[in-house]
């Protein structure tokens, strides 16, 4: 039986959840390049990812999910739109413990470029314990500013409900777009 | 470079400086040598003259190359990646982890035309890396 694979990529600052999220829901334990974190200053983490993440979702009927998680730190940019190649959908995710996700996700925006416009997204909140409420209205405001239309969802990603939600939505953005072109 | 790259105190960063400075010298052809952890992060380079390498990216993408050797190599059951070549027509590259250098661990990075033999280059970056190593060793 021919496998349809379907490609979607997190992308988010270091200890902003990605690994997390993958091992959430991938059927087997995910595929990581991790290596010693030096800059602990930085980031508690004993490890930092310095290529990608990978974990695989078999959805039934033949069709499999593919997720990857691009490396943290920006001087790993240069992997992030190669990770993305390809990806039918980008989860943002964004973690709200942060000084200035916003300043965050603006690094990720420059990075990305015409991606961005091209490949449908979703902006996810993360570490929502960390404020007193989901800014949803600051994100869509920004959004906005920028011409994009992209769902924003408060999340958990330490939740396996919480992270298929994500995907289930990134994948029915992409339905959306194939049935529009069609 | 990064005042934190790799919390190596400044007088070893000089003295590794010293050591891919030598490796250069000693070696026909380089045009680059880079010391960088294995987060990514620059701890000391040498570039020859007529050359613009931007140290900081090379760090963070020999750190990249690095890590997808150590999982490719695990997916087919080899052992841990010692290192990562990347021969072109222009110039040879070499990655080589750092033997026993424990905290933090160190990737050595050489480049030089692609005139000289891919063997020499190898040889000349497993020599500069065991020098690196004794310097480390012998002061820590």
């Amino acid at each position: 039986m021919n496998v349809r694979e379907h490609k979607i990529v997190i992308t988010g600052t270091m200890g902003a959840g990605k690994t997390t999220a993958i091992r959430q829901i991938s059927d087997h334990p995910p595929l990581l390049t991790d290596v010693a974190n030096t800059r602990r200053d930085e980031s508690d983490k004993a490890t930092t990812t310095a290529a990608f993440d990978f974990g695989e979702l078999d959805l039934g009927d033949g069709e499999v999910l593919r997720i990857y998680g691009t490396p943290g730190q920006e001087r790993f940019d240069f992997m992030w739109p190669i990770v993305a190649r390809g990806a039918l959908g980008i989860v943002f995710l964004l973690d709200l413990s942060r000084e200035d996700p916003v300043a965050d996700l603006e690094r990720y925006f420059s990075a990305f470029g015409k991606q961005l416009g091209e490949t449908p997204s979703v902006l996810a909140l993360n570490k929502l314990d960390a404020v007193e409420a989901a800014p949803v209205a600051l994100f869509q405001q920004y959004l906005e500013g920028r011409g994009l239309s992209w769902p924003i969802i408060p999340t958990d990603v330490r939740e396996r409900e919480h992270v298929l939600d994500l995907m289930e939505v990134v994948l029915s953005l992409n339905e959306s777009l194939l049935t529009e072109e069609s | 470079m990064d005042a934190h790259a790799g919390e190596l105190p400044p007088e070893l960063v000089e003295q590794c400086r010293d050591t891919l400075e030598q490796a250069m010298a000693e070696t026909d052809g380089t045009v680059f040598a880079l010391l960088a952890t294995v987060d990514g992060l620059a701890v000391a380079s040498s570039t020859a003259p007529g050359w613009d390498i931007a140290a900081e990216r090379v760090a963070a993408m020999a750190s990249s190359g690095h890590a997808l050797g150590d999982t490719l190599a695990g997916e087919i059951g080899a052992d841990d990646c010692n290192g990562v070549i990347i021969p072109t027509d222009r110039l040879s590259v070499v990655f080589l982890a750092v033997p026993d250098v424990a905290a933090p661990p160190l990737i050595l990075g050489l480049a030089a035309t692609a005139q000289e033999s891919l063997g020499s280059v190898l040889f000349a970056a497993r020599s500069c890396a065991h020098a690196i190593r004794d310097g480390l060793t012998a002061t820590t």
